[in-house]
């Protein structure tokens, strides 16, 4: 395999990529880490925000206080990751930062770059953030044009639904 | 990595999750093949990829041949009937595999604007990690004019 893209954000929830790609895919030539920013902070009506409005919220950013913040933060998260990579052997690691909305911005690269793989993490974990929040890994996973591995951290998720057993009802007297 | 769940149907799009294993995925130990019938009354959409290739047991002997073919590896191959996502998890639990693989049913436009609903239960659902296959030979990047004909950007 040539090209994987590794979409890491701050989330814990990210973290699950490293051991899925240590254990669950075959050593490509090269990683792209990628990190979309979230320019428009944690606001819920990112879909509504077309491209004027985009790159209007891009232009009044440039060169503020808050956009170096950002910066750092993407830088931050970045190196992390790919300490994390390099120490587990590859070499091969180019780092992207974009922003906008997530989705869009992840598939934008993998195009961009050919990649033959997408690995994301997955952060729905409580059913207000999965009704509000919506899903980078959903939406992208729709449009992909290339294989999406969605990384689950199992150690978090054994409690879901899906590992409930029925109730078992004692009749009583 | 020791388990692998690979949930298969009669869909062509199936067979990007045999590319997917062999090229992506470090050989495994133990591969399942889960076949999910439907439950009748359950499509009112014409799937137009359906093919009478056959009953479950010809489809996934298929499959079991070409995984096989891979290397040894052991097989163990499954029909069940019901919900598609909810038979995927189930099995995913009860066989304690380490990965799904399964393909994306999103080959055609109208199949795109379906709800594609499988995939999105399995992947926020599932406790181990889900690699959704996406169809052989698709061009890269695909766009929809405003007459809603699908050509290759």
């Amino acid at each position: 395999m040539k090209k994987v893209l590794i979409a890491v954000d701050e989330t814990e929830g990210s973290k699950s990529v490293l051991s899925v790609f240590q254990n669950m895919v075959r050593p490509p030539e090269s990683v792209i880490l990628v990190h979309v920013q979230q320019i428009e902070g944690k606001s819920l009506m990112i879909d509504m925000l077309g491209e004027p409005e985009m790159s209007t919220l891009r232009e009044s950013l440039k060169g503020t206080e808050h956009k170096a913040a950002l910066d750092q933060k993407s830088e931050k998260i970045l190196s992390f990751y790919r300490r994390e990579l390099e120490n587990g052997g590859l070499v091969s690691v180019k780092t992207v930062i974009r922003d906008g909305v997530p989705s869009e911005e992840i598939l934008k690269v993998a195009q961009e770059e050919g990649v033959d793989l997408i690995i994301t993490g997955f952060n729905g974990k409580t059913f207000m953030q999965r009704l509000l929040g919506g899903s980078v890994s959903k939406e992208m996973e729709k449009n992909s044009p290339v294989p999406v591995l969605v990384a689950k951290n199992p150690a978090e998720e054994k409690y879901g639904w899906a590992a409930a057993e029925p109730l078992k009802v004692k009749a009583s007297r | 990595m020791k388990k692998v769940l690979l949930t298969v149907d009669q869909t062509d799009g199936s067979q990007s999750v045999l590319s997917v294993l062999k090229t992506m995925v470090p050989g495994p130990e133990f591969v399942v093949l889960l076949y999910v019938t439907r439950t009748s009354g359950e499509n009112w959409i014409e799937r137009p990829d359906e093919r009478g290739l056959g009953s479950p047991e010809q489809i996934l002997d298929f499959y079991r041949k070409e995984v096989e073919n891979g290397g040894f590896v052991s097989v163990k191959t499954m029909v069940r009937p019901g919900i598609p996502s909810d038979v995927i998890l189930d099995v995913a639990q009860k066989e304690e595999v380490d990965i799904i693989i399964m393909g994306s049913n999103r080959n055609s436009l109208l199949q795109r604007l379906s709800a594609g609903s499988v995939v999105k239960e399995v992947e926020q659902n599932a406790i181990v990690p889900v690699l959704v296959a996406k169809k052989v030979g698709r061009k890269k990047s695909i766009t929809c004019d405003w007459r809603g004909e699908v050509y290759a950007a």
